[in-house]
């Protein structure tokens, strides 16, 4: 902004007082009264620059250096506005101090000044001491010892110090070593001006969880240090299926997707595996049935209870019957004397007026919301310049017959063709009959074929009339028992083999086949069965069964409604409870006394995809030992997990260690949110874990050799991992913002020592259904959002409620 | 008036000193005071700016001096755009003449109907005016959509002027030029004496003047009269200017309001008195919580609907104004927009943030049971239902049952097409604000009822970058999809036939066509 120019100003004052007053430059009256107030008022003009910037947090963050500014006046700003700093806090743990010889030693608080390897002091935050008689009774590796709780002299996640860190004790030179059997954890950052601005920005709401700058800024002010990202999904977002009844999303809901600084790695073992006969898993396979033999249906324990008996169905798809209209109905049709339907879908049946307000100008529109009223569904749609009625459901017993009123004038001539009735069926597989088609071993998990009876036993002299006709022409209405569905079997030759009959004809002399014959048939044996399934036909088989399991969850549902929740009843030694359950890293084999790893990893990947996640139904040609089964997709990654691992059968009674990768943060979110003091009136929330997408590859580089001053490879690997995690969730992931990071840490004086070869990643996105999605990139990665976004998924993948991961499956190799 | 009051402060000695001398250095202490008192209202603002109660929309420096001559004076030629979409073109049966002059030419009348007058198109009328005036006067502008009218000269001597016609009632300028026949003869430019301003950010200069003390001041211009000020950084004056002048006051525009408060909700607005309003009342919403009341009033101020700026009376109210005095004692005369009408009454009391006009309804379960049928339909609800969701009017359908249980967690703000007065509605801020308001787990609809047409208008989530309102599945398909052309005959009234387009409605800020439909016809089209 502009300022008064205030000698310029005084000099004019002064002229028009007097015009002929010597006010030239360098005149004594202009050094002696002019100068100096400018030089006086400079600072106070300073100083209301400098507040006004100070008052505003966009002004503060237009600055040079935004951290730099001062801390107190941005802390007096957003307190204006209920934020405060997130001052940080130090980290602490055990410092162990060994003497060759016992010793007396005794500390006031702060006395005690141990040196971490990474150049942090701890001291003791409590008075200490020990005798000499004492220390002597505490022996360990052949030194004696003390053990003193320690904290950092200073706040910062950078004072963390690993297991054995702790390099010395200052001002004892009796002292052998020094070191920390356990982690120094507990540092936390002071937060940053920018930090604490952009926390301020989310925070002008109500401080409720209900809104979603209310949601960010309650968590993230009661659990600083422990979140580095939060993402509120409500009704209206697109990712949000949890809200869904009748088939509407009705709203109440809220999903918060948090990201923790750390992913954890545990384990749990599992001994003697045994099947779970309370629950029932679904699968669904495809076999080939050949003559009478068993087939396996790679699962045993077949469950029926509930009613819930096996399906086998022909391997065909479902298809819909359907009318077009065959008129262009951009223009009004004519009703008056045409005003009435007779309609049948699906096999219901109704006769109304299809003549529209004004008859004689009945239009596309009013016909098709005429048809729907009728029917009380969306049958009939706008197809171009007509219209077309298509039923709700397809399949063998979905039909459409159109035709004159039983009482009016017919519109069927105008509308919907020449001659009534138009009839259409859908089609579908034939649902086969169990002991009449096909018999289960329910404990072995097998099927076999059942021949129908004989409807005409084998005889000779049959002949093919096309490729997929055939004919008796010996006898008349030779065919006259035979229906539908029946099986022909051509008993041997190149034809030999079964077929399906689609249609008789009507005088029974041939039959129209659903497979064609190889070649032409002149007189040939055959005979012909009850219906059935033809000798080595794949069959499409669902069925329920008890798995060989381990849970995932102890908040699963245990009535229909989620009234009560926790671990199902006798399962508690076989499931994990460690939330959020993130992925299966590996299973192994234990041995199942000294529950050690025998060294046998089960195979997780086969069958389509990644079989064990993969995106391929399970069961189809998987050669996975296990696979992850989600129940509740919508709950995957909370306190509410619902999952299970299903083993191949062959491992039963054998024991396994499951290692798995979990953030522990889940649990408190989920009960601070859903607690009675901070959850407002129907406002249903779940924490849940962002979906992962795990990156991995390998970076190789070079450094310069010489340099004793560069990083381990292990630091510069974690660095890139904890950069990889800190990217906000839905931004890309830039490499050359990994290379940076690399650069930074092994070549800060830009010296060229370090060289980066060029590097492909991948990343592994877990959705929640329990699939994989695995993107692949040379130069960055984008997450992937589903466009169109369904309204309704068990996927929702959407990259704002996805989350890199740097985790160990990104590997860096120093050259 | 010298500071002569000083002397008395400073002992009798130096009442010794010669009367010229002591009147000099009285000068001189007055130029101090004023010195200090510039600086001095630099703290007071800073200070009062720190409360959202006190915002002042500009920063004041005081006594800047300005220099208006050769180098800086600016030569444009005179333009008018006109404010009418001529897209769909003009039925100019009854109203077809145009009277223009440029550069203070021979005033020239033009019958500009087209080959069919009563559909002429908008390059009819660009040909007809060139044509007339034998050079490029008109030209098209915003895809052939709004006629711009070009003087040939530049500087103080070019001019457009538009007269009444030979006949006023066949007068056809309000129809192509949107300029009232009560405004004419309208002359452009008022202020022909264009010159860059010396600062930048210059929003208002309220008078300058030739001297800086009272006693020798001879020559006074005020803003508005003899001068305005434009984007910032040019000013153009009736007349040719002084050479040099004093503004007591400037104001600057330094973004105060959103950089301490705007910023902090993500709501900006070109600075205004009427956007340091919308952050008070937004920043008072954001805090006390997502109210009806308070989705309600919010959307009044950005919409910049007559809202009560404190608690007090109605004074004074006709069909076209309200009047109200607050308990401060502060005053505010609020203009009735067209198609509104007051929700007050004379000597009703009211309360800081109450609506004083209809125009916005915000419905939810409890204030209108019932709203989602009433009001949205089958076709609004669609996009909540999923691909399994059986449809249709039948009792037992997920469609009818969504009518039902979708009010649970939905509100339903409803802008009559009337609320649509201000020229700089920000829509995406209206997003931004109902987006960061509402409950996680509500949503709501957004409706605009155009005449006795109800449209629900749908944000996506890329609407901050591209909005994109199309109203015309909903208009082709509502609750009027089944009514007999007899009934839609009556659904969009506009009393002049010539104005077939909606000009209340030509004023967002962002570029967003909206067609309405009439089955398959198109009726209306206008850009929000």
């Amino acid at each position: 902004m502009a300022n008064l120019p205030i000698s310029e100003f005084l000099k004019e004052r002064l002229k028009e007082h007097d015009p002929k007053f010597e006010l030239r430059p360098g005149t004594a009256y202009e050094k002696l009264f002019f100068q100096p107030v400018q030089f006086i008022a400079q600072p106070l003009r300073d100083e209301a620059n400098d507040i006004q910037t100070s008052q505003s947090v966009r002004k503060i963050l237009q600055t040079d250096d935004p951290d730099a500014f001062s801390e107190e006046a941005v802390d007096d700003l957003v307190a204006n506005v209920f934020v405060d700093r997130v001052p940080g806090s130090v980290s602490s743990g055990i410092a162990s101090a060994y003497y060759a010889s016992p010793v007396d030693r005794e500390y006031a608080a702060g006395a005690a000044v141990f040196v971490g390897n990474n150049g942090v002091n701890y001291v003791n935050t409590v008075p200490f001491a020990i005798s000499r008689q004492q220390m002597s009774a505490q022996i360990s590796e052949g030194f004696y010892f003390f053990d003193i709780p320690v904290s950092s002299e200073t706040f910062g996640k950078e004072t963390e110090l690993e297991q054995g860190g702790l390099v010395s004790l200052l001002n004892d030179p009796e002292v052998a070593f020094v070191t920390n059997r356990q982690k120094i954890a507990g540092g936390l950052s002071r937060e940053k001006n920018t930090e604490l601005i952009n926390r301020t920005k989310n925070s002008i709401a109500v401080r409720d969880l209900v809104t979603g700058k209310g949601f960010s800024a309650t968590i993230f002010e009661n659990f600083p240090g422990l979140i580095k990202d939060l993402r509120p999904i409500g009704f209206g977002d697109p990712e949000m299926m949890r809200d869904i009844v009748y088939n509407t999303h009705i709203g109440g809901k809220i999903d918060g997707y948090f990201f923790a600084p750390t992913i954890k790695r545990g384990f749990k073992n599992f001994v003697g595996l045994l099947i779970d006969t309370t629950r029932q898993s679904k699968s669904q396979t495809n076999v080939s049935l050949s003559g009478t033999l068993w087939s396996s249906l790679r699962n045993s324990s077949i469950d029926r209870a509930g009613g819930l008996n096996p399906i086998v169905k022909q391997n065909k798809s479902e298809t819909y019957p359907e009318f077009i209209c065959p008129f262009d109905l951009s223009n009004p049709v004519n009703l008056s004397s045409n005003e009435r339907i007779k309609m049948t879908i699906n096999g219901v049946t109704k006769e109304f007026r299809l003549a529209g307000i004004s008859p004689v100008a009945t239009n596309r529109n009013e016909i098709v919301s005429l048809i729907n009223k009728a029917f009380g569904l969306e049958v009939a749609k706008p197809f171009g310049n007509s219209f077309k009625i298509r039923p709700q459901t397809p399949g063998k017993d979905s039909e459409i017959i159109i035709t004159d009123p039983d009482i009016g004038t017919s519109a069927f001539s105008v509308v919907f063709g020449t001659t009534a009735p138009f009839t259409a069926y859908g089609d579908g597989p034939i649902i086969f009959q169990e002991t009449t088609h096909y018999e289960i071993n329910d404990v072995d998990g097998e099927i076999r074929r059942v021949l129908g009876t004989s409807i005409i036993a084998p005889q000779n002299d049959g002949k093919s009339v096309t490729s997929n006709t055939f004919s008796l022409d010996s006898i008349a209405a030779a065919f006259s028992s035979v229906s539908v569905n029946d099986i022909l079997t051509i008993h041997s030759g190149v034809n030999a083999g079964d077929y399906r009959i689609l249609s008789i004809s009507l005088d029974f002399k041939i039959l129209t086949l659903e497979q064609s014959f190889a070649s032409t048939i002149t007189s040939q044996s055959f005979e012909i069965r009850r219906s059935g399934i033809r000798d080595n036909e794949i069959v499409d088989v669902s069925y329920y069964f008890n798995p060989l399991s381990i849970d995932i969850g102890n908040l699963v549902k245990l009535d229909p409604n989620g009234k009560t929740r926790g671990i199902r009843s006798g399962r508690e030694s076989m499931t994990i409870t460690d939330l959020a359950f993130l992925r299966i890293v590996s299973i192994e084999l234990i041995d199942p006394i000294t529950q050690e790893a025998t060294g046998e990893v089960l195979v997780g990947k086969g069958g389509y995809g990644l079989g064990s996640f993969g995106a391929g139904p399970f069961g189809i040609g998987s050669n996975a030992d296990y696979r992850l089964i989600i129940n509740s997709p919508h709950e995957r990654f909370s306190a509410f997990e619902d999952s299970y691992i299903v083993l191949n059968s062959g491992f039963s009674g054998l024991s396994v260690r499951v290692n798995y990768d979990y953030v522990p943060e889940v649990v408190m979110l989920h009960d601070f949110v859903r607690s009675e003091r901070e959850r407002v009136l129907d406002g249903d929330i779940l924490i849940k874990h962002f979906i992962p997408a795990f990156v991995e590859g390998t970076i190789e580089y070079s450094v310069d050799a010489s340099d004793t001053s560069i990083p381990s490879n292990e630091e510069v690997a974690i660095a890139v991992r904890e950069h990889i995690n800190s990217i906000s969730s839905g931004k890309p992931l830039h490499f050359s913002d990994l290379k940076q990071v690399i650069s930074r840490m092994t070549d800060p004086f830009d010296n060229y020592g370090t060289f980066i070869k060029n590097f492909t990643l991948k990343a592994r996105i877990h959705n929640i259904d329990g699939t994989i999605v695995i993107i692949e990139g040379t130069d960055n990665m984008i997450l992937p959002t589903l466009d169109p976004f369904p309204i309704s998924t068990n996927r929702p993948q959407s990259a704002r409620i996805t989350h890199w991961c740097g985790s160990e499956d990104l590997v860096l190799v120093r050259v | 008036m010298a500071s002569k009051q000083y002397f008395e402060f400073l002992g009798t000695v130096w009442d010794q000193l010669p009367k010229k001398d002591r009147e000099l250095l009285a000068e001189t202490w007055q130029g101090y005071e004023q010195i200090f008192a510039a600086i001095y209202q630099r703290f007071v603002e800073t200070n009062i700016n720190l409360s959202i109660k006190d915002l002042l929309p500009y920063n004041t420096e005081r006594w800047l001096p300005y220099v208006f001559n050769n180098d800086n004076v600016i030569n444009e030629k005179t333009t008018l755009i006109s404010s009418q979409d001529l897209a769909l073109g003009l039925n100019l049966t009854n109203k077809y003449l145009l009277k223009l002059s440029v550069d203070n030419g021979v005033p020239i009348e033009i019958d500009i109907r087209g080959i069919n007058p009563g559909n002429t198109k908008i390059q009819e009328i660009n040909s007809k005016i060139n044509a007339a005036f034998g050079f490029a006067f008109s030209s098209m502008i915003f895809e052939e959509t709004v006629i711009k009218l070009t003087s040939r000269l530049t500087g103080a001597l070019s001019s457009i002027i538009i007269h009444e016609t030979s006949d006023p009632s066949k007068n056809a300028c309000e129809f192509v030029l949107g300029v009232s026949v009560l405004d004419l003869p309208a002359v452009y430019p008022l202020y022909p004496y264009l010159y860059k301003l010396p600062y930048p950010r210059v929003a208002s200069i309220p008078s300058f003047r030739n001297s800086i003390r009272d006693e020798s001041l001879e020559i006074g211009l005020t803003e508005g009269i003899d001068y305005t000020v434009s984007e910032g950084q040019y000013i153009s004056f009736k007349s040719i200017p002084p050479q040099k002048m004093w503004a007591k006051r400037t104001l600057f525009d330094e973004e105060t309001p959103f950089n301490n408060f705007g910023f902090l909700m993500d709501i900006f607005q070109p600075t205004s008195k009427r956007y340091v309003e919308v952050l008070k009342g937004l920043w008072f919403a954001f805090w006390t919580g997502p109210k009806p009341s308070n989705v309600r009033t919010s959307l009044y101020l950005l919409f910049g609907l007559p809202v009560a700026r404190f608690n007090g009376v109605v004074t004074n109210l006709t069909t076209t104004s309200i009047t109200v005095r607050y308990d401060n004692n502060e005053t505010d005369d609020f203009q009735i927009p067209s198609g509104l009408v007051a929700l007050v009454s004379l000597g009703q009391s009211f309360v800081k943030f109450d609506p004083l006009v209809n125009g916005i309804e915000v419905y939810d379960k409890i204030n209108r049971p019932g709203f989602i049928a009433d009001e949205i339909g089958r076709e609004g609800i669609s996009r909540f239902l999923t691909e399994e969701a059986t449809r249709g009017p039948g009792e037992d359908t997920d469609e009818t049952r969504a009518l039902r249980l979708l009010e649970e967690y939905t509100f339903l703000p409803q802008i009559s097409v009337d609320a649509f007065i201000s020229p700089d509605i920000n829509l995406g801020n209206v997003k931004i604000f109902l987006d960061a308001i509402k409950p996680l787990n509500k949503t709501y609809l957004f409706q605009v009822i155009v005449g006795s047409f109800r449209d629900s208008v749908d944000f996506d989530d890329s609407y901050s970058y591209y909005l994109d309102i199309n109203v015309t599945p909903t208009i082709d398909s509502n609750e009027t999809t089944y009514q007999s052309s007899g009934i839609l005959l009556d659904y969009e009234t506009i009393d002049n036939e010539g104005l077939n387009l909606d000009p209340e409605v030509l004023l967002f800020q962002e570029s967003i066509a909206v067609e309405v439909r009439q089955g398959l016809t198109l009726i209306d089209n206008f850009v929000v």
